[in-house]
């Protein structure tokens, strides 16, 4: 019962957010592009969050995000008041991904790619973490790893680990997102799960 | 509420998973990795063409299509799904969603044809009547 109030006050959110987008898509499908500003201000740190995840570059992630709510507006007399927002804003940012994934070869591949201070990401990997390093060099060090770990996942388990763990959807959002049945999103993010446990599993340790 | 205890782990650190805190760990340090904040708006604005008709061409889902409505509903298997995604998205082509239609008219038209040859080869080949 302890979680009575919190899980109320939460679902009183949701509600009263899902009402301000629906407001606000009301406006945009009649063209005001100062509600689409409004959505943009609302979702943007999220969608460039998620491209971020995926591709590990900020620029691009920027660019793919701005591209979303551009389409957004493109399609807005399509949307439907029975379509919740983020659902949908996610659903075309994961076609914007999937377009961007075949038009060009993967981002960070192990042999060719490297990481930003020029080293391949084989070395980064096998770096011993740098204990004594100022605290910066430390959270650089992480996020190489990490960045490493994800690109190097499958990219369908990359995509459902990333809206499952990064921007916190349940298992029935991604499937809606994502179009495949539940039962495979759970599946990919175990498998995501276990191979990131193993990639990253000294640093993982370092706390437990 | 979401009652898978690996997600929950990941997603909030819950105690029932039994590795919950190198589970909670893990999501704690995908999330520290958080890119810059930036304002788009402004860039947004700019995208947008003061004439809305130039986006009539924008297609909100790329070239792929959206999920498909029998892998959604379980009547596929998402292997299944993906195959006939591939097959519309090769119909599809790059050019514009009219190709579809197009060729499912001419592949009416060569089976009427097809059809309409075989009849008249059996026509011609049955005997007369007495």
């Amino acid at each position: 019962m302890a979680f009575g109030p919190a899980v109320s006050e939460q679902g009183a959110e949701r509600a009263d957010e899902a009402a301000e987008d629906l407001a606000l898509m009301a406006r945009v499908r009649d063209g005001d592009r100062e509600a689409l500003v409004a959505i943009v201000r609302r979702y943007q740190d999220e969608l460039i969050g998620f491209f971020y995840h995926l591709c590990g570059d900020q620029l691009r992630s920027e660019e793919l995000a701005q591209d979303v709510f551009v389409r957004v507006y493109a399609a807005r007399t399509r949307w439907q008041p029975t379509a919740r927002l983020r659902t949908w804003l996610y659903r075309i940012a994961h076609n914007l991904w999937i377009d961007q994934l075949r038009r060009q070869r993967p981002l960070l591949s192990l042999d060719a790619e490297r990481a930003s201070d020029g080293q391949r990401w084989h070395e980064v990997l096998a770096a011993a973490p740098a204990r004594e390093a100022p605290d910066e060099e430390h959270r650089r060090y992480l996020r190489q790893r990490v960045q490493a770990a994800l690109a190097a996942l499958p990219a369908g388990q990359r995509e459902v680990f990333v809206l499952a763990c990064d921007q916190g959807l349940p298992y029935r959002d991604i499937a809606e997102i994502l179009g495949i049945p539940e039962g495979t999103v759970k599946s990919r993010m175990h498998h995501a799960v276990r191979a990131l446990r193993d990639r990253l599993a000294d640093l993982l340790e370092d706390e437990a | 509420m979401n009652e898978d205890p690996l997600l929950a782990a990941v997603q909030r650190g819950d105690p029932r998973c039994p590795d919950g805190r190198a589970l909670a760990r893990l999501g704690a340090l995908v999330r520290a990795d958080r890119p810059r904040s930036v304002d788009l708006c402004a860039r947004v604005r700019a995208a947008l063409p003061a004439d809305d008709h130039a986006l009539a061409g924008l297609d909100p889902w790329g070239k792929t299509p959206p999920p498909p409505l029998w892998a959604r509903r379980g009547r596929a298997s998402a292997p299944r799904a993906r195959r006939l995604a591939a097959i519309w998205s090769a119909l599809s082509g790059p050019g514009p969603r009219w190709h579809l239609p197009l060729w499912l008219c001419l592949a009416l038209l060569a089976v009427l044809a097809v059809v309409l040859l075989l009849f008249g080869a059996l026509q011609r080949a049955a005997p007369p009547a007495p």
